[in-house]
């Protein structure tokens, strides 16, 4: 098939009046939640989920998509005036976007994230175009083998790649997949460790433990903190013109972050959190400044911004290809296509190629909107975060319960955005990191599967998998990575002893 | 001497028993064969990787030393019974009771609001569910006892 027939296609679909005006609704909507601090794309695209039942399943998509870039574009605002990252994936923009407020210079920090995102988006959008009709091709071939092995070598390339204790990030995808065993298992049915609760044969609801460990323990942990930060700068269209040098050093930062975006946006398990933390360690570590990072260095931002919009673009990649989720957010998505009755996977470019093309289409339509539209309302945004974390946080958790609720008209899982709050809160203090844990938990249900798929048709004999040339490969590499792992907490552990006994183990 | 970080010690305790749970609870489903697994099989296994990783940061806790963090117990409670008034009142008073209470209850997590501001935000918060969610987004929730 011509890609650029395709590409038409898809714009055709995308510029309908109907289509249009959802995608506008989906980004203004996104934003607002996204600016909110606690409310991420994952609450706002759940919260927003009902509503796109009565729509044709292309606009839903359309709409929705809007809500997951538009959030994580609106995100960066309350990272960089407020300090509190309004999603997980722009808590590192908080670092160096909030400097720049305290020197009063946090309009060129909007204008500069916001093209950032725009970029990164862009990049990302025109991988989607790029990459996915080849994964496709490789992907009518996968057999379960090869989609037990990308998606471990996802899971521990997520819970080792950035983490200080990479036994703890596996440990929290291990408790994520074993939260995912809960329920009524595939084969026989038999409901495994439900309890007798009736609610959990289909498995806990993953918004409500998403919820949970992210926006409640938010929540509580920020009112403890008491950031009641009064905000008083006026953001003015003057104010956003940046400084020469910081046109120059913007530039490749920006390319850097995209391209590693794009990268672990695509593979499942990794997204848009890691690609941020590693884009602000690598512009760190070139950068001719160092010193600069954490005082308002724009690198800081740009970098960060620009691989997370990146990032939530290729996340589409996996999702569509594959059928594997690549991140919480893209499960619900999956869930929404899912509802209308379309199987996302390799058939589904075949099948359907107007969703497709026409979601690619209408991706960076919404982006352009966003760029255009989030310039003059940045003063908006502004003074919708000077209400203060008071009277902010009552509103946010409401929405989190009536996200929740919605979407499976289920009180009994509020009840589980309780438990998991107070578990998110317990591990928040304990330092581990929750994003493996959740992704870990969507992913293990599809991994169980595969490997028994896999070892059903193997007779039990694993050294198949390890001798067909994609499924070996991934899981040499993930050897690989474990054994890398190993040695780096080995090294640290040696040297962290010898620095003890140097100073007696007074600090650090 | 090595001192032990309790945070680090906890962890690694919380995750080994975790580990036990699954490795064990999980013993009374069909375990199946490597090449006919029953619904035990994975998550016995998984419990296992779990337990191994638990005494991994349990050693890790000889070595590592930070200082504890701070426990902030009251919007602790305070937001986890606003969650749960939530999930007992919707489906007996609607959307507009329901969110009323919830947001009064977190509010007490807060140790500097009074009670005027208590009743304000309440109120405004109620009235924004109702107009955004039921008025302008038409979600499929009851608004008030009435709708039920």
């Amino acid at each position: 098939m011509d890609v650029w027939a395709n590409i038409a296609t898809g714009f055709d679909v995308a510029f309908s009046a109907q289509n249009l005006m959802y995608c506008f609704l989906g980004v203004f909507l996104g934003t607002f939640f996204g600016a909110l601090p606690g409310i991420g794309s994952l609450a706002a695209v759940s919260m927003l989920l009902p509503i796109t039942f009565y729509l044709d399943p292309t606009t839903a998509l359309v709409m929705l998509g809007g809500v997951y870039y538009g959030a994580e574009y609106g995100g960066s605002t309350s990272s960089i005036l407020l300090n509190l990252p309004g999603t997980p994936s722009n808590a590192v923009t908080c670092l160096d976007g909030y400097p720049m407020t305290q020197q009063g210079r946090s309009g060129v920090a909007l204008f500069a994230t916001t093209i950032a995102s725009f970029f990164g988006g862009t990049f990302g959008i025109l991988m989607l175009y790029s990459l996915a009709p080849l994964i496709v091709q490789w992907a009518l071939e996968f057999g379960p083998a090869e989609y037990f092995a990308i998606m471990v070598f996802g899971l521990v390339a997520a819970a080792t790649v950035t983490q200080d204790a990479p036994a703890k990030g596996l440990a929290m995808v291990v408790a994520g997949m074993l939260l995912g065993t809960i329920g009524a298992d595939l084969n026989t049915g038999i409901a495994r460790f439900t309890f007798g609760y009736f609610e959990l044969h289909e498995g806990i609801s993953f918004i409500a433990l998403a919820m949970g460990l992210f926006g409640v323990s938010e929540v509580i942990l920020s009112i403890g903190q008491k950031i009641d930060k009064p905000f008083i700068q006026a953001v003015t269209f003057r104010s956003m013109i940046p400084r020469r040098d910081e046109v120059r050093r913007s530039g490749m930062p920006m390319l850097r972050g995209a391209g590693l975006g794009a990268f672990f946006g695509a593979l499942p398990g990794t997204g848009p959190s890691i690609a941020t933390f590693i884009g602000y360690a690598i512009e760190k570590r070139l950068s001719k400044h160092p010193e600069e990072f954490g005082k308002g260095a724009i690198e800081g931002i740009m970098s960060p911004e620009s691989a997370n919009n990146a990032a939530v673009q290729s996340a589409f990649i996996p999702t569509m290809t594959l059928g594997i989720p690549g991140s919480a957010t893209m499960a619900v998505m999956m869930g929404a296509l899912l509802i209308h009755g379309i199987q996302p996977g390799p058939q589904l470019m075949e099948r359907n190629p107007d969703i497709f093309w026409g979601l690619a289409a209408s991706f960076w339509i919404g982006n352009v909107m966003l760029l255009v539209l989030n310039i003059p309302l940045i003063g908006v945004w502004v003074r919708l975060l000077k209400i203060p974390y008071g009277i902010l946080y009552p509103a946010v958790l409401c929405f989190i319960c009536i996200g929740v609720y919605t979407v499976r008209t289920s009180a009994f899982d509020v009840v589980l955005v309780l438990a998991f709050g107070f578990a998110g809160y317990v591990l928040r203090l304990l330092r581990f990191e929750l994003a493996p844990l959740l992704i870990g938990f969507i992913l293990g249900p599809m991994v169980e599967e595969n490997f028994k798929r896999a070892m059903l048709i193997y007779r039990g004999d694993f050294t198949e998998m390890l001798t067909r040339p994609i499924s070996g490969t991934l899981l040499a590499m993930t050897a690989l990575l474990l054994v890398w792992t190993t040695w780096v907490i080995l090294r640290d552990s040696r040297r962290n002893r010898r620095k003890e006994h140097l100073t007696g183990g007074a600090d650090d | 001497m090595p001192r032990i970080d309790p945070v680090e010690a906890i962890s690694g305790l919380l995750v080994l028993a975790l580990g036990a749970f699954f490795f064990f609870g999980s013993m009374g489903y069909p375990m199946g064969t490597i090449g006919r697994m029953g619904p035990g099989f994975v998550p016995h296994w998984l419990g296992a990787i779990s337990m191994f990783l638990g005494a991994v940061i349990l050693l890790s806790s000889l070595r590592i030393d930070e200082p504890a963090p701070d426990l902030y117990w009251r919007p602790l409670v305070a937001v986890l019974a606003s969650i749960g008034a939530f999930a007992l009142l919707l489906p007996r008073i609607g959307l507009v009771g329901a969110a009323l209470v919830t947001a009064a209850i977190s509010i007490l997590g807060n140790r500097d609001a009074g009670w005027r501001m208590l009743a304000i935000t309440s109120v405004s918060v109620a009235l924004i569910c109702w107009v955004l969610f039921v008025l302008l987004l038409r979600l499929p929730i009851p608004a008030f006892w009435w709708d039920l």
